[in-house]
């Protein structure tokens, strides 16, 4: 079966210049990196205010709304402050692997962001792995006890004081 | 568990939180060290106190 040339090169009117099997030969041909080649191809950008470079490899998933395009849904799910832009690859590997990365990132993001406000989910885990207490036995009271605590803690801990 | 004195536990855990309150308020407003780990000793117990006094309710 022969392999497609999937990375195209346009100038600004969309007049197509040249096409390649690999980001690198693209790469070669512009004078920039493959990252660059390939970032350029996911956020939609212009390389050196001359080209454009597109790719079949990389396909989006339509939105609600009949929305085909990366950039729009990326410029959407901003709008409305979604974490990741849903991407669908043709490899079923890859899909598996990249939806697993995006929702480990995702986890990531939320409990970095309760340990900061030190959220009442944040403090009931925190109670749980120190005292062995279920999330049905935390009182109200005892969160605000230990939301007290970390943040004691936390502060010594700025001025190089560490205690448990 | 069943030998837990309640009533003791129950005192210590409201003395440490009056302790710990007052702590944390003055580490607030002087900034003091000293208070802060005391805050941090008195907020522990009473935690632990009131874990225990929670377990024993279960059991």
């Amino acid at each position: 079966m022969e392999k497609e040339k999937h990375v195209k090169i346009y100038d600004l009117q969309n007049n197509l210049i040249t096409e390649f099997y690999t980001y690198k030969e693209a790469a070669e041909y512009i004078g920039v990196t493959p990252a660059t080649v390939k970032n350029s191809v996911y956020r939609d950008q212009k390389i050196l205010k001359k080209y454009k470079v597109r790719s079949q490899g990389r396909k989006y998933v339509g939105f609600k709304n009949g929305i085909t395009s990366g950039p729009e849904y990326c410029r959407l799910a901003k709008r409305r402050n979604k974490k990741r832009c849903q991407v669908k690859y043709e490899d079923p590997m890859l899909e598996a692997l990249s939806i697993v990365r995006n929702r480990k990132i995702a986890d990531h993001i939320v409990n970095y962001k309760d340990s900061v406000n030190l959220t009442d989910k944040y403090i009931i885990v925190a109670l749980d792995k120190h005292l062995g207490l279920k999330p049905d036995q935390v009182t109200q009271q005892m969160i605000d006890v230990k939301r007290k605590h970390i943040k004691i803690i936390r502060e010594l801990k700025n001025q190089g004081i560490w205690v448990r | 568990m069943g030998k837990v004195d309640v009533k003791q536990i129950k005192a210590v855990a409201d003395k440490s939180e009056i302790i710990g309150d007052k702590a944390f308020e003055s580490f607030k407003k002087n900034n003091k060290i000293e208070a802060g780990k005391l805050a941090i000793a008195a907020f522990k117990n009473t935690l632990y106190a009131n874990s225990l006094l929670i377990k024993n309710e279960k059991i």
